[in-house]
């Protein structure tokens, strides 16, 4: 049979060229199909790999928008987090590992801030921010003004998940972050500039200074365990006083951060890091059902919006590549199955030939199968070559006819930096920097898999059969006689 | 007493002309034997061509059993019967163009399952037997002429090794001599290799040559 099909497919060279052709082409448009919807789906998963498995719980923000009454002011009526509250969750499944943070505002005697003056004429050589040109910068020298706090406190349970500094955006320069083991220690973390400003170095001591509740003063001495440095910040436009300057950023230990903020039983957040980004949702949905926790009134955040904006032009993607693989794989097997059925009708003769010497039509129609399976794995082979360039030019395409879409999406940061700044803690701004930049910044990898290799031999076989089977069934139907007396006719 | 090979029991085939049914053979009855060779002649129509299908299994009788050494060619299985138990050479000679004369030898021979030391070696020897040199028998079979593509077909039966040989006008589209040496070869494969051949014919000449003379009158096999 394998015999037969070689010498027949040698004997019609022009029908096997044409075959063959025809199969590269479809091979080729199968494998640009396939690795740019494997490319999409492993761009989305780096997009929600680059936002995390992470889960923030914290005040619903967009609940107090909608609900409070005018003039109401925001400490009337936004309830804290308590810690008992947030120990409910932890303990779910899905879990890996958690980080409570507290902020609180404070000032010193010890220290001088960063001024933001200072930096806006050290950070450009344009004139546009000079105190003395007015405009921007005298409206910056009043909001200075305006608060009393420096620094902000940011009091962690462990600094080992910080967003910043997993993704390095914050690097250590000097000593170390602080972990589980120092949550009541007086230990902190400084930004560089702040540190040489003040002449500070790792070991060196300053205090810092707040008012509680009933306008009683309270001191915490505090011992620099370690510096980091920022290589970019997000926040930077937002500043509207010394204190939401990133570089007069103090990381403490939970224990001083909740001393200074007058609570030793609320926190300003907890965030969760599950075991794995597809967790999010079943997550969310456990803590919904297995706790008593008022998610009206309170949100677990994944940043679920933004993942689902920014993959948006992805998914456009992935639906155009399953459209496209749909289309070539039907209109590929039909030019196929008709290119075999006028080819077949030449081969009548043939068919009966050998069906008169005692061949049963089953190894007949393999025999056809043989043949375009000949074709195919040849065809095959070459297209593992190809493929990757009919890759590229299709998906250069695509990101072309997507990009505008992008445009749109990069509106977002402005709502969401805000939500963050509300929440006290700028790590929200730069995930939502990491998934903008995650997609759109890297072109489609639409390198062939060994899952799309194995695909492709799979609808390439699938067509083979669709295309050898349907022109069989009229083989099949016929008898040896009709064949040859067609033939003698 | 001879062993018969094939046998027509009451063997009914029609067709539809239209709405007219045309009776080719009705209730015809006749037993073939080994080592004879027999020649089916009659007019055009008279049913000679529609006897060797259904002898060859290629179509069903409508009525009536065809029957291999006792057996119903129908219980045997007509693609089983085919391959093993019978060869037919056409008037057309239905060789597989894309293959040479030992290529089309050596394809009967693996469909037949038959097995020799040297498929290869074989086939040119059967091909030499009926004058094909070894260069005519590796050529593009559509360069040899009617006569050689015939050898080649008559060799393709041989080559299954069957007891029974059926041929549609192997003489038909040949010369004189050719024909002569056709007529010869089926012959000697009846008489020496202990063959049944039968051969439709309407040359009265190649029949005469042959052991037993029939011709179909009225849809009936009967002896001339």
């Amino acid at each position: 049979m394998i015999k037969n099909a070689i010498l027949s497919l040698k004997k019609s060279f022009g029908k096997t060229i044409l075959l063959f052709v025809l199969m590269c082409i479809i091979a080729n448009l199968v494998i640009a199909g396939l690795s740019i919807k494997s490319a999409t789906v492993k761009s989305m998963d780096q997009v929600r790999l680059s936002l995390g498995s992470d889960v923030t719980f914290s005040y619903n923000m967009m609940s107090f928008m909608q609900d409070r009454d005018k003039g109401q002011a925001m400490s009337e009526v936004i309830q804290s987090i308590t810690i008992d509250m947030a120990d409910q969750l932890k303990d779910l499944d899905y879990v890996d590992s958690y980080n409570y943070t507290v902020s609180a505002n404070v000032s010193s005697d010890d220290i001088d801030p960063v001024s933001m003056q200072a930096q806006a004429e050290t950070s450009t050589d344009t004139g546009s921010m000079r105190p003395d040109m007015g405009g921007e910068s005298s409206q910056s020298d009043q909001r200075v003004m305006m608060d009393n706090y420096d620094f902000s406190i940011v009091g962690n349970t462990t600094m080992a998940y910080l967003s910043d500094f997993t993704s390095e955006n914050y690097v250590l320069t000097a000593g170390r972050l602080l972990s589980r083991d120092d949550i009541d220690s007086q230990y902190c973390v400084i930004e560089t500039n702040l540190a040489s400003d003040n002449d500070l170095e790792v070991g060196d001591t300053f205090s810092v200074t707040t008012t509680d509740e009933d306008d009683n003063e309270v001191v915490v001495e505090l011992e620099i365990v370690g510096i980091y440095e920022i290589q970019t910040s997000s926040s930077m436009g937002n500043m509207m006083s010394n204190r939401q300057n990133p570089y007069n950023q103090i990381y403490t230990g939970l224990g001083v951060a909740q001393q200074l903020s007058g609570s030793d039983s609320d926190i300003t957040s907890a965030t969760y890091y599950l075991d794995d980004p597809d967790h999010i949702e079943a997550f969310k949905e456990l803590a919904t059902t297995s706790t008593d926790i008022d998610f009206e009134t309170y949100t677990l955040d994944a940043n679920d919006s933004i993942y689902q904006s920014s993959i948006s032009s992805l998914e456009n993607m992935e639906n155009f590549a399953s459209i496209f693989l749909g289309v070539v794989i039907v209109a590929g097997s039909a030019i196929l199955c008709l290119i075999l059925i006028l080819t077949l009708r030449s081969r009548f003769y043939e068919f009966g030939v050998f069906l008169s010497l005692g061949q049963s039509k089953i190894k007949i129609v393999l025999q056809q199968l043989v043949e375009v399976g000949i074709i195919a794995v040849l065809a095959f082979g070459l297209s593992l070559g190809t493929g990757k360039m009919v890759s590229n030019v299709v998906s250069g395409i695509l990101e072309d006819s997507t990009s505008s879409q992008g445009g749109v999406m990069m509106e977002m940061p402005s709502d969401v930096s805000d939500m963050s700044s509300f929440k006290g803690q700028g790590n929200k701004g730069n995930m939502f920097n990491q998934a903008m930049s995650a997609p759109t910044d890297a072109s489609l990898d639409v390198s062939m898999t060994t899952e799309t290799v194995i695909q492709l031999a799979e609808i390439t076989g699938l067509i083979c059969l669709v295309s050898v089977l349907i022109p069989s069934i009229y083989i099949l139907r016929l008898s040896p006689r009709e064949i040859l007396v067609k033939k003698e006719g | 007493m001879q062993e018969t090979v094939l046998s027509f029991d009451q063997v009914c085939y029609h067709y539809k002309d239209g709405s007219k049914q045309v009776n080719i053979l009705k209730d015809a009855s006749f037993e073939f034997v080994k080592g004879k060779t027999y020649a089916i002649v009659g007019a055009s129509g008279s049913g000679k061509t529609t006897s060797l299908v259904l002898a060859g299994g290629l179509d069903a009788p409508k009525s009536g059993r065809v029957l291999y050494k006792g057996e119903d060619i129908m219980k045997i299985g007509t693609t089983k019967y085919r391959r093993n138990d019978v060869s037919i050479v056409f008037q057309s000679y239905n060789l597989i163009t894309y293959m040479n004369a030992m290529q089309n030898v050596i394809s009967a021979m693996d469909i037949a399952g038959i097995k020799v030391p040297n498929k290869k070696e074989h086939a040119l020897h059967i091909l030499k037997a009926l004058g094909l040199s070894e260069e005519e028998s590796k050529r593009d079979i559509r360069k040899l002429s009617g006569g050689q593509q015939q050898r080649i077909a008559i060799a393709r039966a041989m080559a299954k090794d069957v007891d029974l040989i059926l041929c549609d006008e192997p003489t038909g589209n040949l010369d004189q001599e050719t024909s002569e040496g056709i007529i010869k070869t089926f012959v000697n494969l009846a008489h020496k290799e202990n063959k049944c051949v039968i051969v439709v014919t309407h040359s009265k000449e190649f029949a005469s040559c042959l052991d037993v003379q029939l011709c179909i009158k009225k849809g009936k096999l009967e002896l001339l």
